[in-house]
């Protein structure tokens, strides 16, 4: 018999008040659907699947699993074929893994491709100086701190966007993939000898960052688990380490882990805690998003960046102009660096500076007094859900006019001839491109929706009252209409 | 515990040196020769060279229209679209020299859009 009680299904008030969601009742809900503070402890219902997550296998094996593609891929970028589709590391990074990320794992999963990620566990073994057990002894790296001013997403939203200025060659040209992700193979292990922890992952990963920022919207979460068995637990193993396993290598606590942000779902805490306390939870999407605790412009600016990008991607690669496509190429320096000026403009300027002017009329309508750079960054949030939202429809469209491609590489994943599997002859056959336009509008209604909503409740939470929030979020929601519409059309139009 | 360690590293190595490893092996036994053909207005390149016998592989890339491309009777792959690089396995058998041609009609020069395939014994 299992004596120890079942958690309950809700959240309890004493875990709202810490985890910054004071705000919202049981009987809130996203879109009068999804109860904001329901929760479902799959470690509570299947208890074989604690023991799963407690394994120091279960992280090795994942990892190896990551390498066992990336390998061959990065073969194939640096020797293989220089044609993007008929190379490995084009199909499976740019369509297959894109499209997987932003379609199943970080709206379900949250940032469980960290957990997979090839690219800091060189790093990280070197570091630890073992695979799996720890040992005991001195680490090999320096253990510096990350500086206190870059302890934030600006590092992550700069580094985004440099690479971001070469996305037209490096989603086409095998050789410049590979030499970017061996780029950051190099980067992570240099960092790992000099940084403690997981610095790379959280203050450097070009993917984390939006990885971070989007896994708000997950509908799954790694908690502690009733947060009230923890309160009273001093030893905080999580934070510390045990002789047997690793303080958070995320630096986070996971004890008060409001949100999905910085959880790299690297299983650690659920090794440490000595009270197996910890939980993989679903939830409602975007519980994270009214969480009001470490909030920042510089997440703020990730949400821009994302959301322009997605718009310039866009109407770089599917739209009818020729030239905008020619200048991402590099085809000449001057179209490339008008591209650049651009993209640059477009998600550090122009969407930040269109944000700020609806927060200021939302402000001005309200006719309450609020601080402005508290309004703008509390409801920069609400721009996750459209974002999210304008990426899978994005996704969309490159997985299912492209996706026949990963099977023809499967068999000759270096474009060398080979047929290992019978179907290098598989022809360039795009489906389902009659229901794909649906498919977008679909996704870009439930962000307009979801994100309007939002805007509705962290406006209620940041002005604590009815009216103002509602007159101070009526300007939002036109802005963020006025997004979906250009997303709408740049998809379908 | 030192035996999860070794076992973890094999299959670190494993995956780390044994796939490349194996990819190189099984290239050498293969040996397939890969020639990429560039269809562009009005010009097909370069003149293909293969040896009679061998499996070779024409990787055919339009670079600017939609083009088409036909070897005398033998083969015609009617569209081949900017972007999107159509492969073809052929296995020549009688040496010899052989005419290709452009068979979706490109452009006011369509007609003059021609190359050579040589079969070497």
């Amino acid at each position: 018999m299992n004596a120890q009680p079942k958690p309950p299904n809700r959240m309890p008030e004493d875990e709202r008040m810490i985890r910054g969601m004071a705000a919202f009742g049981d009987d809130e809900k996203f879109l009068g659907l999804f109860p904001v503070t329901w929760r479902y402890d799959l470690t509570a219902r299947f208890p074989g699947l604690r023991k799963v997550l407690r394994s120091r296998w279960t992280s090795f094996l994942l990892q190896i699993a990551g390498f066992a593609f990336f390998m061959p891929a990065l073969m194939a970028g640096w020797i293989g074929s220089s044609v993007g589709n008929a190379n490995l590391i084009i199909v499976l990074v740019w369509i297959f893994w894109w499209s997987a990320l932003m379609l199943l794992m970080v709206p379900f999963a949250s940032r469980i491709w960290c957990a997979i990620c090839p690219l800091p566990s060189l790093g990280e073994w070197l570091s630890r100086k073992t695979f799996i057990v720890k040992p005991g002894g001195k680490p090999l790296t320096l253990g510096k701190k990350w500086p206190a001013a870059l302890r934030n997403m600006w590092p992550v939203n700069f580094v985004f966007l440099a690479l971001a200025l070469f996305s037209g060659i490096l989603t086409t040209k095998p050789i410049v993939t590979a030499a970017m992700l061996t780029g950051m193979v190099l980067v992570s292990l240099g960092t790992a000898l000099i940084y403690e922890k997981r610095t790379f992952c959280r203050y450097l990963c070009p993917v984390g960052g939006f990885l971070g920022l989007y896994s708000n919207f997950s509908t799954m979460e790694i908690r502690s688990n009733p947060y009230s068995e923890c309160r009273g637990h001093k030893q905080k193993e999580c934070v510390v380490g045990t002789a047997e396993a690793y303080a958070c290598p995320w630096m986070e606590a996971p004890t008060t882990m409001s949100r999905n942000t910085y959880c790299g779902m690297c299983l650690e805490c659920f090794r440490t805690c000595s009270l197996d306390n910890m939980s993989v939870r679903l939830r409602a999407p975007g519980a994270d998003l009214l969480v009001d605790k470490h909030r920042g412009l510089d997440e703020s600016w990730k949400a821009f960046i994302m959301l322009g990008a997605a718009g310039i991607y866009s109407a770089t690669m599917m739209g009818p102009w020729g030239f905008l496509k020619d200048w991402a190429n590099m085809k000449t320096l001057s179209g490339y660096l008008t591209y650049v000026g651009i993209l640059g403009l477009t998600v550090m300027v122009v969407v930040p500076a269109l944000w700020a002017a609806a927060i200021w009329a939302g402000r001005a309508l309200a006719g309450v007094e609020m601080p402005f750079r508290r309004l703008f960054t509390n409801l920069g949030y609400s721009l996750v859900p459209i974002g999210l939202m304008a990426w899978i429809a994005f996704s969309f469209a490159i997985l299912m006019p492209n996706g026949s491609y990963m099977i023809k590489v499967i068999s000759d994943p270096m474009g060398w001839g080979w047929d290992l599997f019978g179907t290098a002859g598989f022809p360039w056959t795009p489906f389902g491109l009659r229901v794909m336009p649906y498919l977008q509008v679909s996704c870009l209604l439930f962000g307009l929706a979801y994100s309007a909503d939002v805007v509705w409740k962290l406006a209620r939470q940041t002005y604590g009252d009815k009216r103002p929030a509602a007159l101070a979020a009526i300007p939002p929601v036109v802005f963020l209409t006025g997004v979906t519409a250009l997303f709408t059309w740049l998809f379908v139009g | 515990m030192r035996w999860k360690e070794i076992v973890a590293g094999l299959m670190v190595a494993g995956v780390l040196f044994g796939i490349p490893a194996a990819a190189i092996a099984y290239q050498n036994s293969y040996a397939t020769q890969v020639i990429p053909v560039k269809l562009s207005q009005w010009k097909i390149e370069p003149e293909i060279h293969v040896k009679a016998g061998t499996k070779t592989r024409l990787l055919l890339i339009a670079t600017d229209v939609t083009h088409g491309f036909q070897i005398g009777r033998l083969i015609n792959i009617k569209a081949i679209y900017p972007g999107h690089p159509q492969e073809l396995i052929v296995t020549a058998v009688d040496p010899g020299t052989y005419e290709i041609s452009c068979s979706n009609t490109c452009g006011v020069d369509h007609a003059k859009m021609l190359g050579k395939i040589v079969v070497e014994k």
